[in-house]
């Protein structure tokens, strides 16, 4: 089920990936630092 | 985005989140010289909590397109279409967070390739960086 959007000024979700050695990275720990996420369906 | 990522600054970590397998990624990442992060979202998790549907797939590949969808479903059934790593209907969108967490900016595109300026994007940026 989707969940509603965030709305620009609130916390964003706190979301984990994984990089491509397969380890974790978690959002809030990038805190201190602006993050941009780029959510693509593919890579060229 | 890959030609301008040096104007996001130094404040910026700037992540590219794909579904794809692992494989994947680690041979675009030895393919390019990656001023940014590559991660994936195997789930797609963190497509969901920021509110990134999939499209519709009129909208996303036309008439002619969807007729053809059509005929792709009734040939091979929807497991064809639809391998874990790939999804043409997937939908994409650009977030800025600023230091503290909070969203700043966002870009929910209502088409899988439906991009922001790039322009904006890095305004934005420098704007949380601020």
């Amino acid at each position: 089920m989707l969940t509603p959007a965030p709305a620009v000024g609130e916390m964003a979700p706190d979301v984990t990936f994984l990089d491509a050695s397969g380890r974790p990275w978690r959002l809030s720990d990038q805190r201190g630092s602006v993050v941009v996420l780029v959510f693509h369906r593919h890579i060229h | 985005m890959r030609d301008r990522i040096d104007e996001f600054g130094s404040e910026a970590t700037v992540a590219l989140v794909t579904f794809t397998d692992p494989r994947s990624l680690a041979e675009y990442q030895s393919r390019h010289s990656l001023g940014f992060v590559a991660l994936r979202d195997p789930d797609r998790d963190g497509y969901r909590a920021f509110g990134l549907g999939r499209g519709r797939v009129a909208r996303v590949w036309g008439l002619r397109a969807a007729k053809r969808y059509v005929q792709l479903i009734r040939r091979d059934g929807i497991g064809g279409l639809r391998r874990p790593t790939e999804d043409p209907l997937q939908l994409g969108g650009d977030f800025v967070i600023d230091g503290e967490g909070r969203l700043v900016w966002g870009f929910w595109g209502d088409g899988p390739d439906h991009r922001p300026a790039i322009g904006d994007l890095i305004a934005a940026v420098r704007d949380a960086a601020h």
